[in-house]
């Protein structure tokens, strides 16, 4: 990664109108010079709002995190021209938490539980991970069998049944001190019920032992003892990592005159150093998360029934939904087969992106990935020696690609290898030529990634045809016209920074946090006082964790279900519970998701708080300017072939403008494809919206 | 609007081929999130016990989104058994018998052919539509009547006391609902509101199909679309082939037994011979038991879902299933015997314990053929518990998973399930807050996995107090005979039933106290080779974590 490339990778859009924004939805700008940093596989990217621009730039991930955050903010202020010290707020997202569960190189960790369950840990929900696969291996626990350890004490829906001996546990403490754990999971049946027995052992922990102790009831006092088991050995497992990075940043970054970082969380909210070193389980997946709400900030919803966000990278594709601004969220993610139930911006993941490679399998259908070129050798049209046909290759032989456009900066277009590669696997599908091999690499990625659009909006209810589809990541915006071709999508938004939209996400998200708990009782026969008191408990804890507490909004829901079922949806609840309301709610939320209501008892089943602290928008002002035509090129379409292409600068292109397809946009990060039958305008942060121009495709 | 690439000789081209392939799996996979997101069941809505597919106009399967193996090879006899009676355009079939396309009774299939309407639009008018292929969904419905709640009673000894048996039937017809035959349905089930979501979602899900067809019909053209369906088939097919190929010609053999059939303790024999010749693998269950009293006879249906279960497993798990995947795969079994048992033989168990036993012995007859493949014997049964209140207040019902069998490189994965069953446990937070019941204990079992080179996977210990009067049910298997082991790996441990420490047999129906403890101890997986050969740090791990203990005993 040299100088050259890494300065082609600075991008800067600059402007001095006011004007109001148009399809950005972004309110009143703010005048503080702020700063967001995602730490990437690859890349560490930046996004600088300063004044009224919004500056980016793209460092190499560095093996100690915190490096390479620094030079990327060092850089973005060495070509903006302002000193560190200048930076009024610095957001953050990264891998440490992540890259520590998919390597199991987090802590030494100690597990206690009711004496008779330390296994369920390990047994989880006595499913394999595969039906087919005699190979598959579940999950290694993160904890192993020898350091579960089981104490005498019960504890049942209804209370304490068996109180702790504190003698037993301080005998544990010193077996604990012995094995020189670095750090307890404490999790007691029924603690969500009665969290009195697992405190106490808290207590006691944490005065006998120097290390993080997380108890259940504080991680997620919610029912279902694998799951909350699981979430509480997450939390402990990569808690000391976490403390350590975080640690380390906010000391640095204080001294660089910088503030302390506030940390993305997977919940698609930030929060401040301490509260994640206390709560490290939600830090896992925050990049994917600010990506998302990057996307959520640039693009208005307002007439369509929500955003299909496709970030299309180089060995995978990110699909999730945003619906009335907001990400949607799910409470049943896992991270390599491990539960993690804390609620977390809800990603589907497809084995597609550019590196994936082609090939052609024994039944004789070509197929793209799930194998792919990664970075090195990378695609063929690299030049690094790699020779297998990948989809970037075939995005070139189509002409979308052209000899001179920018592939992450550094590297010219080796037109000739990418041809050679597809020539190759058009003599092995008996196919006529590279084109045509390039137009079935095209047509088959695309399918997968269809398929994988149909699946993740049908099996939420939700009908794609009533969707925006918004397209990031370096490659997103070349497939995302034709993906919206087969989904029957009219509409197509291409973010202007899209190659770092989740640094840009970073500068857009609101502060987040979460709590819930399990109560479980029938809803005519809920209390609403001894409810109310619950949540007085869950809104004094999330405000506890806020910056300004009364800057913030409170929203309060409830999980319910039909008596009987063992799935719970999650329904707004009211300043003051009113179970017939709720009810009701719960009723119409029941028949929206489901397709009908039923005339059966409705149970509560979990309480939960959330507190906003609404973040000050970034101002995203474009100007343009220049004459943007490059030139033109041949490309080839789906359904009509050969076509002469515009190519454009997409930088250039000034706000109001209209690019009628076929065009192609360039731009350091990522290409644009506007195929013959579609138009993209150019709103005033630089947004493109794409439309279809003729109703039948 | 067909692409030009449509042009090599052998018509659909390999890019076409892959495209189709993804969309006509995408129509079974929405059928699927369309049923389970309207179902009621449990079963369906939580176990995914539930399938849905797709059949061109001869009854070939073209795609599947099967969530449980047992609907593997059940499909196509249900799909054979509609197009014996006429299906008309606007028609819906619906059928549970399992001697007329069926499995066993609270499996309730749709079939419905689709016919879209014809190409050209200028000739409406004319009537047009032909029928193109079916779409077809099965799903496990929560009661289906019979002689106790969940139609699944463990004394049954003829189909009629298990509940209401619908030949193929038309619910629709014309497009029109039969409220006389609906009302039949739901008048001999309990909770008839329940059975009807369950019965809409799973109309909601063949509608679903036919108008992704009809989308598909608009892109491709509905000739590209019927190229389509032969050529995903032929591409399963070839590559089933390829694999079969792979595996050395010959007959392999295999029995095994069942422990009683819960009215006498006698071993019931399961035999099989699979000849691999070529392409093709033939397997047969000649010298298999006749029919029971009991209720394991299974259809062949039941038995040919689990030999494509084996299949799939020993060959490549990826290729589609459909039609062709199974070409290469014939499947025999004498008439009136368990495993092709003749009305108004009881089946209700066949799917549940003696479908294990035909995959243990499916998978010993391929370990000659594959023995790097095929592990070592698993527990080999689902240790069905059932607690019913003697007032009749509730019904909890359970299986438990064990050991899996060690393969040739890894140790046997630990407290699973295995073979035809995959689903969830209940939480113990849950059992205990909606039944009078106490989970006492829920722990791997020490020693129970064979010793190897690579060890079996341990069975699993659950012990539940019981704190009503109530009538405890346990249909469990493998208590007499271990699974397994092999290449010179030792055997799994026998699981074990106890009530209050007192050892009870495999099956057993019993009325008990408020207080009584009943305890299941999970057999654990085979080993596979010679034990002295493990590896060091494997067997110094397994003693640090307690699951292997010096005297063998546990800990």
């Amino acid at each position: 990664m040299n100088d050259a490339h890494d300065t082609s990778e600075r991008r800067t859009v600059s402007a001095n109108t006011t004007a109001a924004v148009t399809d950005g939805g972004a309110p009143a700008a703010s005048s503080e010079t702020r700063i967001g940093v995602d730490v990437g596989g690859t890349f560490t990217d930046v996004a600088l709002s300063v004044d009224d621009d919004l500056v980016t730039a793209k460092v190499p991930t560095t093996p100690d995190q915190h490096v390479g955050v620094l030079e990327g903010i060092a850089k973005a202020c060495d070509e903006t021209g302002i000193d560190p010290s200048e930076i009024d707020a610095f957001a953050h997202a990264m891998t440490v938490s992540v890259n520590a569960l998919l390597e199991r190189g987090g802590a030494k960790t100690a597990l206690v539980t009711t004496a008779g369950f330390r296994d369920v840990l390990e047994i989880g929900r006595q499913d394999r991970p595969d039906l087919y696969d005699l190979e598959a291996e579940k999950p290694v626990p993160l904890v192993p069998r020898r350091r579960r350890f089981e104490i005498d004490e019960r504890t049942t829906a209804e209370g304490v049944e068996r109180p702790v001996d504190p003698e037993e546990v301080r005998e544990l403490a010193a077996t604990l001190r012995e094995r020189d754990v670095e750090s307890v999971a404490i999790c007691l049946l029924h603690a969500y019920a009665d969290p009195e027995n697992e405190r106490r052992v808290a207590e006691i922990l944490r005065e006998e032992l120097e290390v993080p102790v997380s108890a259940s009831h504080e991680v997620l006092a919610e029912f279902r003892e694998f799951e909350r088991t699981s979430t509480t050995a997450v939390d402990a497992y990569v808690r000391p990592a976490i403390d350590r990075y975080v640690g380390r940043l906010v000391d640095e970054a204080a001294d660089a005159g910088i503030p302390a970082p506030r940390i993305m969380q997977a919940n698609g909210g930030i929060a401040d150093p301490e509260t994640v070193r206390e709560r490290a389980v939600t830090t896992t997946l925050s990049g994917p998360a600010a990506g998302v709400v990057g996307a959520a900030a640039t693009v208005d919803d307002a007439d369509v029934e929500g955003l299909v966000t496709f970030d299309m990278g180089g060995t995978s594709s990110d699909v999730s939904l945003v619906r009335d601004g907001e990400a949607e969220r799910t409470t049943d993610a896992e991270i390599d087969g491990l539960p993690i139930r804390t609620p977390m911006v809800d990603v589907d993941t497809v084995g597609a992106g550019g590196g994936s490679i082609a090939w052609v399998d024994a039944g004789g259908a070509l197929r793209v990935g799930p194998r792919s070129a990664g970075a090195e050798p990378g695609p063929a049209c690299y030049g690094n020696g790699g020779a297998e046909p990948t989809v970037t290759d075939a995005n070139v032989v189509l002409g979308y690609i052209g000899p001179d456009t920018a592939l992450g900066g550094e590297m010219t277009v080796d037109v000739d290898a990418a041809r050679e590669a597809l020539a190759a696997l058009a003599d092995e599908a008996g196919l006529e030529s590279a084109l045509e091999a390039a137009r079935g690499v095209y047509r088959v990625a695309n399918a997968t990634m269809t398929r994988t659009i149909r699946s993740v909006t049908v099996e939420r209810g939700h009908d794609p045809r009533e969707f925006a589809l918004v397209a990031f990541g370096g490659a997103g915006p070349m497939h995302a016209a034709a993906l919206a071709d087969s989904l029957e999508v009219d509409r197509v938004v291409v973010p202007r920074p899209g190659g770092v939209l989740s640094a840009f996400g970073l500068l857009a998200a609101d502060e987040g946090y979460d709590a819930a708990r399990t109560v479980r009782t029938a809803l005519d026969e809920a209390e609403p006082d001894r409810l109310e008191g619950v949540y007085d408990e869950l809104v004094a804890d999330v405000l506890a964790d806020a910056t300004d507490p009364d800057a913030a909004t409170v929203d309060r829901a409830a999980d319910c279900r039909y008596a009987g079922q063992s799935f719970e949806l999650t329904v707004p609840v009211a300043d003051s519970f009113d179970p017939s309301a709720v009810g009701e709610r719960f009723h119409d939320a029941h028949e929206r998701t489901y397709g009908y209501r039923m005339d059966e008892a409705v149970e509560v089943v979990t309480l939960r708080a959330s507190a906003t602290v609404a973040g000050a928008s970034p101002t995203v002002r474009h100007e343009g300017g220049g004459d943007p035509r490059i030139g033109t090129r041949e490309a080839h379409f789906p359904d009509v072939g050969a076509a002469e292409t515009a190519v454009y600068d997409r930088d250039r292109l000034e706000p109001g403008a209209t690019v009628r397809g076929p065009a192609v946009l360039e731009q350091a990060e990522s290409t644009t494809v506007v195929p013959p039958a579609w138009e993209g305008d150019v709103h005033e942060d630089g947004t493109l919206a794409m439309t279809r121009t003729e109703a039948d495709r | 609007m067909s692409e030009s690439t449509d042009a090599t000789d052998d018509g659909i081209d390999p890019v076409t081929l892959e495209v189709l392939r993804n969309q006509l799996e995408g129509v079974a996979e929405e059928m699927g999130q369309t049923l389970i997101r309207g179902a009621y069941s449990p079963n369906i809505k939580e176990r995914r016990d539930c399938s849905t597919a797709l059949f061109d106009a001869d009854g070939r399967m073209i795609a599947q989104a099967e969530h449980i193996p047992v609907h593997l090879g059940a499909m196509p006899q249900a799909v054979d058994a509609v197009r014996e009676r006429d299906p008309e355009p606007g028609d819906v079939f619906v059928l549970n018998d399992p001697f007329a396309g069926g499995t066993h009774l609270p499996d309730v299939t749709m079939v419905s052919p689709i016919a879209p309407a014809a190409e050209s639009p200028e000739e409406d008018g004319l009537e047009d539509r032909s029928i193109v292929g079916y779409a077809v969904s099965r799903a496990h419905h929560a009661d289906v009547g019979g002689m106790v709640p969940g139609s699944m009673p463990a004394g049954a000894r003829e189909i009629y006391q298990e509940g209401l048996r619908i030949p193929p039937t038309r619910l629709v017809a014309d497009g029109e609902i039969r409220e006389d035959v609906r009302s039949l349905v739901l008048a001999n089930v309990r909770n008839p509101r329940e059975r009807r979501a369950d019965l809409r979602a799973q109309l909601a899900a063949n509608d679903r199909a036919a108008d992704r067809l009809a989308d598909l019909f608009d892109e491709h053209g509905r000739e590209t679309v019927l190229e389509g369906f032969d050529a995903v088939i032929d591409y399963s097919a070839e590559r089933m082939r390829e694999q079969v190929r792979a595996l050395p010609d010959g007959t392999y053999e295999a029995s095994d037994v069942l422990e009683g059939d819960g009215i006498t303790d006698e071993d019931v024999e399961i035999s099989v011979a699979v000849t691999v010749d070529g392409e093709a693998i033939a397997v047969d269950f000649a010298g298999t038991a006749a029919q029971l009293e009991g209720n394991l006879n299974a259809p062949l249906a039941v038995a040919t879902s689990a030999v494509y279960f084996v299949v799939r497993c020993v060959t490549d798990p990826e290729i589609p299933p459909n039609e062709g995947c199974y070409e290469p795969v014939s499947v025999r079994a004498p008439e009136g015997s368990l495993l092709n048992p003749e009305a108004p033989a009881a089946v209700v168990g066949g799917n549940v314990e003696t479908s294990q036993r035909v995959t243990d012995v499916v998978f010993a007859a391929l370990a000659e053929a594959a023995p790097d493949r095929v592990p070592a014997g698993s527990q080999g049964t689902m240790n069905n518990l059932t607690v019913g209140a003697r007032d009749g207040s509730f019904t909890y019902y359970e299986t438990i998973g064990g050991g899996f069998g060690a393969r040739a490189e890894r140790d046997g994965m630990d407290g699973v399930q295995v073979g035809m069953t995959n689903t969830l446990n209940t939480p113990v937070e849950s059992i205990e807050t909606e039944y009078p019941l106490r989970v006492e204990r829920y722990a791997l079992r020490p020693d129970s996995g064979g010793r190897g080179r690579q060890r079996g996977g341990l069975g699993l210990e659950r012990a539940l107090t019981v704190e009503t009067e109530a009538t405890v049910s346990l249909l469990t298997e493998r208590r007499r005979h271990a699974p397994g082991g092999v290449a010179g790996g030792e055997d799994g441990a026998r699981g074990e039933n106890l009530i209050d420490g007192e050892s009870v047999p495999a099956k057993t129906t019993v009325d008990v106290e408020p207080g009584t403890t009943v305890t299941v101890r999970t057999p654990g997986g085979g080993g596979h080779g010679d034990p002295d050969e493990r590896d060091a740090d494997a067997l110094e791990a397994d003693r640090a974590d307690g699951k292997l203990t010096e005297d063998g005993a546990d800990e």
